[in-house]
């Protein structure tokens, strides 16, 4: 359970944790859309200078960052094999039935895997240093002219804070429940495939059922407290927009034009 | 056969960010047939604590022994088994852990885990039932449509019926109405007394510590601060105080008393022995006052 980095914040007091969350979001997603503007070491080597230089500036640790890949590993190597194994063209250095190793096969499935580590730790960078109500209020923010087009904006962004805010109490729970049944006798992780998915019932029983308890409660308090969503409800955090974040997407601005003149 | 924490130390997520040192070098021992109250501030480690006993936490330095159990950091979990039948361990809003379809099922799945077989665990299942207090129309309902105090006395029988040696309970008592507090401290006492059985309860409250206990561990921030019979504990008010920890009502009262000048013959721990000891000191003072006349 406590090895799930992705998704948690770690409170500190760097320029990344203080700017504004829908620049951040903002810049999160256009990093992912440049990432593809890549196409050799050069524009490789640029955009991983610049992930290290903001993962440096976030005075968060680098092991941190690789932990957080960790649990990827298997999603990423599928993906570079798949790459690496069905790629033609070049110069073929190994072929049996449907597989084939090629010099475009191997540098493809480098720059593949380059692509996805980059990817995974920004948005890693975005979620340590972001805590997930600044998330939400950000997407809130962010959607606000789909109002217009009757999209429910306050509630989708009501939506997402509760199910962020009760990430952390969820896992929790789930840990104690763990603990209960491990405590009845319960061994997790032994036996077939069939044997270990009847051991979830112990688990996901009670966590339903308190998660429903707790909705309703929840709904409870908000209505008694008179909570009423919509355009015309103020806010306890306010957001800031600073020359922080105008310096930030500056220098996004820059690095997209100096992939343009590195690309091949 | 006891329990025994030699230099413990545990610390949740090491190298990471979000380390946290709970336990620091303890050293206790809880002797079998003990009844143990385990006090201390939340926070101040005593969850972590309990959850060594049947080996869902391994220390990260140290080892215990509980009875021919020794655990290192280094113990498999496999080897764990059979001292998690002899522990019995019910976690606070064990309401919580309930799934079954029916009230008996949930009683019996302990057992069953540990190698009983259907017919064995069900007769366990329904004495155990008896001994807390559920009605036998119950045994068939599900347990999401009985009331919190009844779900949490499922709970128990459910601990019970794995028929541990010894028993820790992490404040059993946290939500339940006053009657059903004191039959539920009742039956502690008699599984105590009749069962010889070992017993370590969490709590906050020291009239519960007074009246059932005999011996006290306490905790402050992952420290051990006493290990004691209730009596030493109790002795030194101004101590409690300075480490948050409070008095019994009945010890309460006698020591503002003795602040006013009235002494005593040992602080007494509960309203029992405040009522003797009062009932004594009236008499002398009748005693006196005729002497005078």
């Amino acid at each position: 359970m406590s090895n799930i980095i992705l998704g948690r914040y770690i409170d500190g007091d760097s320029i990344i944790h203080r700017m504004d969350s829908r620049a951040k979001l903002i810049l999160s997603l256009y990093f992912i859309v440049i990432v593809f503007l890549c196409n050799n070491w050069q524009t490789y080597a640029l955009l991983g200078i610049f992930t290290l230089a903001c993962v440096l500036l976030s005075k968060i640790k680098m092991s941190f960052f690789i932990k957080g890949i960790r649990p990827l590993i298997g999603l990423i190597l599928i993906t570079v094999l798949l790459q690496l194994f069905f790629t033609s063209g070049g110069t073929v250095y190994w072929q049996w039935g449907p597989f084939k190793l090629t010099s475009f096969g191997i540098i493809n499935s480098i720059y593949i895997f380059c692509r996805i580590v980059l990817i995974v730790v920004m948005s890693t960078l975005l979620t340590v240093t972001t805590t997930p109500l600044e998330i939400a209020d950000g997407l809130e923010s962010l959607m606000a002219p789909l109002r217009k087009i009757k999209v429910p904006v306050d509630e989708i962004a009501l939506m997402i804070s509760i199910a962020l805010r009760f990430v952390p109490t969820l896992m929790d729970e789930t840990q104690k429940i763990i603990n209960a049944q491990r405590a009845r006798g319960v061994n997790f992780g032994e036996g077939n495939l069939f044997k270990q998915a009847k051991m979830l019932i112990p688990i996901l029983i009670p966590l339903f059922v308190n998660s429903i308890k707790r909705a309703e409660d929840l709904a409870v308090a908000m209505e008694a407290r008179g909570y009423q969503g919509g355009p015309n409800r103020t806010k306890y955090r306010q957001q800031h927009w600073h020359l922080a974040d105008t310096v930030g997407i500056v220098v996004f601005l820059a690095l997209t034009g100096g992939l343009m003149l590195l690309r091949g | 056969m006891a329990i025994e924490f030699k230099h413990v130390s545990y610390t949740y997520q090491a190298g990471t960010p979000f380390e946290q040192q709970a336990l620091d070098d303890i050293s206790v021992k809880i002797e079998d047939g003990s009844f143990t109250a385990l006090v201390g501030h939340t926070g101040s480690g005593k969850s972590t604590f309990i959850q060594h006993l049947n080996g869902l936490l391994k220390p990260t330095a140290g080892e215990i022994q509980i009875n021919d159990q020794l655990i290192t950091p280094q113990t498999k979990n496999k080897e764990l088994d059979d001292l998690r039948h002899q522990v019995g361990i019910l976690f606070q809003f064990s309401e919580n852990q309930l799934f079954e379809e029916t009230v008996l099922k949930d009683i019996a799945f302990a057992p069953k885990n540990f190698g009983k077989s259907e017919s064995e665990a069900e007769d366990l299942a329904r004495a155990k039932a008896k001994l807390v207090g559920i009605d036998d129309q119950l045994l068939e309902r599900s347990p999401f449509e009985l009331s919190g105090g009844q779900m949490r006395r499922v709970a128990l029988a459910g601990i019970l019926a794995m028929e541990p040696q010894i028993l820790v309970l992490d404040e059993p008592l946290i939500g339940l109405d006053p009657v059903g507090k004191r039959e539920t401290m009742g039956t502690f006492k008699q599984l105590h007394e009749s069962e010889q059985m070992t017993i370590l309860i969490v709590t906050h409250n020291m009239d519960d510590v007074a009246n059932y206990a005999d011996q006290v561990i306490a905790l402050e921030r992952g420290k051990l601060i006493a290990a004691q019979s209730k009596q030493e504990f109790f002795s030194d008010p101004q101590w409690l105080y300075q480490h948050h920890l409070g008095l019994p009502r009945a010890a309460e009262f006698a020591a503002q008393l003795m602040q006013k000048g009235m002494q005593w013959d040992g602080l007494p721990l509960n309203v029992d022995e405040l009522a003797r000891q009062l009932v004594t000191k009236v008499k002398e003072c009748n005693q006196v006052g005729a002497k005078d006349e």
